[in-house]
């Protein structure tokens, strides 16, 4: 007689390991099905459900790798990485920290870069809902207020600095044509859902990405302002922030203004 | 006990949302997994509050581990809860089974010992979730492909049992029935008349991938001939019960799913006329 945790054990084992001796001791010979054969169902379901949840999740990955290096990464994931949440929504949360760190894949780093992207793209999809502010909003504000006024971002808004062209690859493969070569190149891009509920995503510059950084941690447009005059010629400052939250606001990316 | 007849209802996948707020099809309800709207928003809770203005929708859980040995999972059942509260559900099932084990998620529904230790374990279990979210549940009977040396009782005195034992009521898959029957070299009519008939508030129905010497529960075929005999036998015995059609792979177009829930209505409508009133609603 065998607990229920220690069964438990012995089965989770025999899944993720492959390691069957000790499950298969429990199970009755039935019939021209062996104990080692049920088992074996069961342990080709667990390997297979996974693999078909990062085919979902990361399909442009897929193309990029192809059958043979996308097989070997779902193995070796599935190997490497138990799920430890009960949605399998979440179970691809560590594939790019897998890719970055593991070879293959670690030597191609554009490779993890794919998988971050596609990861932000679904935090994007089904991320909590919120309103989305407007130009009119920013109109309506007195201008006396604007030094003050700060900006909420929608929360399905995500970020990714890339090292590579990763997400122009990506783009390139999901309309069917021939990607880029991957090449070493520093980009910005943020990613939302748009207000038809569909994953949009543009590229930043790097003063708007340290616009929306320092709107992110909490500092007023005046203080922006003030940090852009550093960056650029002064003069510039106004007309370039200006058309960034214009821009943003057209996008719903802005989820709220306060002041 | 009433019955709670609710008719005939389909499992609401994504590839449909948009045809059914389109065409609003001829369906009594639908039937989500819960797990899949466990989020914070976008278009899964979009579509699902658009449908549930206007039809009817059960619950059915694939991660409440019920036979787990680890501790009850207080995060999933808030979740599970808060969900409750915004679809306000006909009915709430999950599995009799384990998933998870030293907190692993295997996502399998994975089979227990049929013993006593693990009955009063379940029933337990079943009564604080039951505490938790303050209504009654149903349990659904899996289909398996193997049989432990501990278990003392066969499957359906244990799910009856429990059923007793916890008060709740039960999700009897017709499929994992006959798929379980074929595997284990049961009669699928003893496990049908092991069961109490006035736990029973739902069937489910489903294909699966038939390999000769075993059967896997796929959900990805058409229901076979078989499995639409033993829902017959099964009315007859149990008499009106709200069957559901659940199709999770190789999804075919709406229309296709809705002709075979006609079927399921049909063979109901030949066989309840000749049930006790009191078992219709």
């Amino acid at each position: 007689m065998h607990s229920l945790a220690l069964l438990q054990q012995h089965f989770i084992q025999a899944l993720q390991s492959g390691d069957v001796t000790a499950i298969t001791d429990t199970i009755v010979e039935q019939g021209d099905l062996t104990p080692d054969f049920r088992i074996n169902l069961y342990r080709t379901a667990y390997f297979l459900r996974f693999k078909e949840t990062l085919e979902t999740d990361h399909e442009i990955l897929g193309y990029f790798l192809g059958d043979t290096l996308f097989d070997q990464m779902a193995e070796d994931y599935v190997r490497a990485q138990p799920s430890k949440h009960t949605s399998l929504r979440y179970y691809g949360d560590a594939l790019p920290e897998f890719l970055q760190t593991t070879p293959p894949f670690n030597q191609h780093p554009i490779i993890a870069e794919l998988a971050t992207f596609e990861r932000l793209l679904l935090s994007a999809f089904d991320a909590p809902n919120a309103e989305t502010a407007n130009l009119e909003h920013l109109t309506q504000t007195p201008i006396s207020l604007w030094p003050n006024l700060k900006f909420r971002f929608h929360p399905s808004v995500q970020q990714l600095s890339s090292q590579w062209n990763a997400v122009e690859v990506w783009q390139a493969i999901k309309q069917k044509q021939t990607p880029p070569i991957a090449t070493e190149t520093r980009q910005h891009w943020i990613i939302w859902r748009n207000q038809q509920r569909l994953t949009e995503f543009s590229s930043l510059n790097t003063l708007q990405l340290n616009m929306f950084y320092r709107f992110l941690a909490g500092a007023n447009y005046a203080e922006v302002c003030e940090q852009l005059a550093e960056e650029i010629d002064a003069d510039n400052v106004s007309e370039m922030s200006i058309q960034c939250i214009i821009d943003w606001l057209n996008k719903g990316i802005i989820s709220k203004i306060v002041y | 006990m009433k019955n709670h007849f609710l008719g005939f209802g389909l499992g609401l996948r994504t590839d449909h949302y948009q045809t059914i707020l389109d065409q609003s099809p001829d369906v009594d309800w639908f039937e989500i997994i819960s797990e899949n709207f466990m989020v914070g928003g976008g278009k899964p809770l979009y579509y699902l509050d658009a449908i549930k203005e206007r039809y009817p929708i059960v619950m059915h859980g694939v991660s409440l581990s019920i036979g787990s040995s680890d501790p009850l999972n207080q995060t999933y059942l808030k979740q599970l809860k808060t969900l409750i509260n915004r679809v306000q559900p006909q009915w709430v099932s999950d599995h009799l089974c384990w998933t998870t084990h030293a907190h692993i998620n295997s996502h399998d529904l994975l089979p227990l010992p049929y013993t006593d230790e693990t009955i009063d374990h379940v029933v337990n279990r079943i009564k604080a979730v039951q505490d938790f979210l303050g209504r009654q549940i149903l349990i659904e009977n899996l289909s398996s492909y193997l049989t432990y040396k501990d278990s003392v009782y066969d499957e359906w005195t244990f799910l009856n049992t429990i059923a007793e034992q916890a008060d709740c009521l039960v999700l009897l898959d017709i499929n994992n029935i006959y798929v379980s029957a074929r595997n284990h070299g049961f009669d699928p009519m003893d496990y049908l008349k092991g069961i109490n008939k006035n736990r029973v508030r739902q069937f489910h129905l489903a294909g699966h991938t038939d390999n000769g010497d075993h059967v896997i529960d796929t959900h990805d075929h058409a229901i076979c001939a078989a499995v639409w005999a033993l829902y017959a036998q099964a009315l007859q015995h149990f008499g009106a019960v709200s069957t559901m059609i659940e199709r999770d792979d190789n999804i075919p177009e709406f229309a296709e799913l809705h002709n075979e829930l006609q079927q399921a209505k049909h063979i109901a409508q030949q066989i309840i006329p000749q049930l006790k009133p009191e078992l219709a609603s």
